[in-house]
C-alpha cells in the first residue's frame, strides 16, 4: 500500500461541488466518494482531503462523501480517524462537520 | 334547504324499516339523495364556472374577485377576465391579501382555465417577496397554459413599471414596455429572475456577480454560506418539493424561481427563492416519523402541528445528528447565511405556515388561513456584513 495521497476537491474534481447523488447534479458527494475516496482508501494508507477553493459545501455533499464512507462502503469512524486527513483552512467548520458527519453515521448492515 | 328539509323527513321514516314496502321506500331515498348530491356538484360547477373561483370564501374574498369580475371582460379578449391587482403587495407586512390575489390568479387559470388580464391600475407598490411569487405563478400558468394565458396593463407608477422592466416581468406578461429602463449602478437594486428545474451551483456566483457586480465583493465566507443555502434549497426541491403524486406536468417539476434585491435606502441585501410544490408540512412526515416531529415540537402525540410549526420542526430535525437519519438535513443549510452575517433574517412561508430565523438562534412562528402553495424563503442581511461596500453618500459625510 502507497503511504500517502492528497486530494483537492476544486482542483481535481469540481470547484461546484453539490448534492448528495447523480440526481441531484453532476458533482455530487456520491460521484466524489466513488471515483476518489474510495480508490484512494484502497491503495493508499493515508489520504488528505482539501475542502479549500471550491464555491462552498451543503450538508448533502459532505455526508454523503464522508459519511457514506461508514453507511455504503463498509469503513468504520476509528479507521478513518487513523487515515484521513480533511484540511479546510478557508473554514474550519467544514472540517468540523466532516467529523461530525462520520462519527454520527451507522455503520454499514452485514 | 327545502329539499334538505324533504331529506330529512323521508330520512326519519326509514329509521324503522318492518317491511317490503319500507325497504322499497329506503331504496328510493338512497336513489334520491345521490340525485341531489350530484345536482348540487352541478350547481357548485357552473357557480365557478361563471366568476367565483372558489366555493368558499370569505366576504372579503368575495368581493375583491366580484370587483375584478365586475371589470368585466377584456374587449380585445372576449374570454380574458381582468382581475384587479391590490394597492400593495408583500408577503411579510400585508400576507393574506398577497396570498389571497397569487391564489386567485392560480384558481382562475389553473382550474378555471381563464384568459387573466392583471389590472395594475391601483396598484402602488410590489414588495420584492410578493413579486417572485407572483413571478413564479405566472410562469408557470404560461408554462401549463401557453405565453398568451396571463397579460397585464401598465401601472400607473414609473417606478413599478421599471422595476416590472428590470426583473423580466413585463416579458413574462407579453408587454412592451413604454419607458427605457435608466441605467443603474452597482449594487444593483432589482435584477431579472432566474428559474430552473434543476441544481445550477453556478447561480449563487452567478446572482452574486448580478448585483453586486466587480466593485463590490462578497465575503469569501458569506459567498460558500450563499452557496451553501440556495445549492441545499435547489436540492430539497428536486428531492422532495414536487412528489410524483401531486405533480404530473414535466414543464414544472423540479422549478424552483429565484431573486435578488439591494435596498440601497436600508443596506439590506435580500435573496428570494421559491417553488410551487406540495410544502414543508407535506414533505417533513415522509422524511421523518411523526414521533419525531412531535418530539422536536415538544407536543403530545396525537395534536396535530400546525403549517409553521411543522416548518420549524424540519429546522429542528435538520440540526439534530441522529445515528439513524442522514437524509434531510438541508433545511438547516438554509439558515447558514444569517448566522454567518450575524444579523438579518431569514423568512420561509410554505402551505399556510410562516418561519422566522433571526441571527442569535431567535425562531418565531405563525399560521394563516391562506397558503401559497409551495414554499419560499427569504434571506435579508445588512450589506456591511457580507460585503465590502460602502455607501459613498455617508462616506463623504464622514470626510
Amino acid at each position: 500500500m502507497k503511504p500517502l495521497l492528497t486530494i483537492d476537491i476544486a482542483k481535481q474534481f469540481s470547484v461546484l461541488p453539490a448534492g448528495r447523488d447523480p440526481n441531484d447534479g453532476p458533482d455530487s458527494g456520491e460521484r466524489f466518494r466513488r471515483e476518489f475516496l474510495v480508490p484512494a482508501f484502497a491503495e493508499y494508507d493515508k489520504v488528505v482531503v482539501v475542502l479549500d477553493g471550491a464555491e462552498g459545501y451543503g450538508s448533502s455533499f459532505l455526508d454523503e462523501s464522508f459519511g457514506g464512507l461508514i453507511r455504503v462502503e463498509g469503513m468504520t469512524a476509528a479507521e478513518l480517524h487513523r487515515r484521513l486527513e480533511v484540511i479546510s483552512n478557508e473554514d474550519e467548520t467544514f472540517r468540523d462537520e466532516v467529523w461530525d458527519y462520520i462519527d454520527s453515521t451507522l455503520p454499514k448492515k452485514s | 334547504m327545502a329539499l334538505c328539509g324533504y331529506f330529512n323527513f323521508s330520512n326519519s321514516i326509514l329509521t324503522t324499516p318492518n317491511s317490503n314496502k319500507e325497504i322499497l321506500r329506503r331504496l328510493e331515498a338512497k336513489r334520491f339523495e345521490r340525485r341531489l348530491h350530484s345536482k348540487e356538484k352541478k350547481l357548485a360547477r357552473n357557480r365557478c364556472e361563471t366568476g367565483s373561483p372558489h366555493k368558499a370564501r370569505t366576504p372579503k374574498e368575495e368581493s375583491r374577485f366580484h370587483r375584478g369580475i365586475a371589470r368585466g371582460v377584456d374587449k380585445d379578449a372576449p374570454r380574458r377576465i381582468i382581475l384587479e391587482v391590490p394597492k400593495v403587495l408583500d408577503l411579510t407586512t400585508n400576507y393574506d391579501e398577497t396570498a389571497e390575489f397569487v391564489r386567485d390568479i392560480r384558481i382562475a387559470v389553473l382550474r378555471q382555465k381563464h384568459f387573466l388580464l392583471l389590472d395594475f391600475n391601483l396598484t402602488e407598490r410590489i414588495y420584492p417577496t410578493a413579486l417572485l411569487l407572483l413571478l413564479a405563478e405566472i410562469h408557470r400558468c404560461r408554462l401549463l397554459h401557453g405565453n398568451d394565458r396571463v397579460t397585464g396593463t401598465y401601472p400607473k407608477s414609473q417606478a413599478l413599471e421599471r422595476l416590472f422592466i428590470r426583473t423580466g416581468f413585463f416579458e413574462l406578461l407579453g408587454v412592451k414596455p413604454k419607458i427605457k429602463a435608466s441605467a443603474m449602478s452597482y449594487p444593483m437594486e432589482y435584477i431579472r429572475f432566474h428559474s430552473d428545474r434543476r441544481l445550477d451551483a453556478s447561480m449563487p456566483r452567478r446572482l452574486r456577480e448580478e448585483l453586486l457586480g466587480d466593485k463590490v465583493a462578497m465575503h469569501p465566507k458569506a459567498g460558500r454560506r450563499l452557496y451553501r443555502a440556495l445549492t441545499e434549497a435547489m436540492i430539497n426541491v428536486g428531492q422532495h418539493a414536487y412528489p410524483d403524486y401531486a405533480v404530473k406536468a414535466h414543464a414544472i417539476r423540479g422549478r424552483w424561481w429565484m431573486a435578488g434585491h439591494v435596498n440601497k435606502s436600508k443596506k439590506e441585501l435580500m435573496i428570494t427563492f421559491c417553488d410551487l410544490g406540495v410544502g414543508i408540512p407535506d414533505t417533513l412526515p415522509k422524511l421523518h416519523a411523526w414521533e419525531k416531529i412531535h418530539s422536536a415540537l415538544s407536543i403530545l402525540p396525537g395534536i396535530k402541528p400546525n403549517d409553521g410549526e411543522m416548518i420549524k420542526a424540519g429546522m429542528i430535525l435538520g440540526r439534530s445528528r441522529t445515528r439513524e437519519q442522514h437524509r434531510g438535513r438541508g433545511l438547516n443549510d438554509l439558515r447558514s447565511f444569517i448566522d454567518t452575517a450575524g444579523a438579518g433574517e431569514m423568512y420561509i412561508f410554505s402551505r399556510k405556515g410562516r418561519y422566522r430565523y433571526r441571527a442569535g438562534n431567535d425562531e418565531d412562528v405563525w399560521n394563516s388561513n391562506i397558503s401559497i402553495s409551495g414554499t419560499f424563503i427569504k434571506w435579508t442581511v445588512p450589506l456591511a456584513c457580507v460585503t465590502d461596500w460602502v455607501d459613498i453618500d455617508e462616506a463623504i459625510i464622514d470626510d
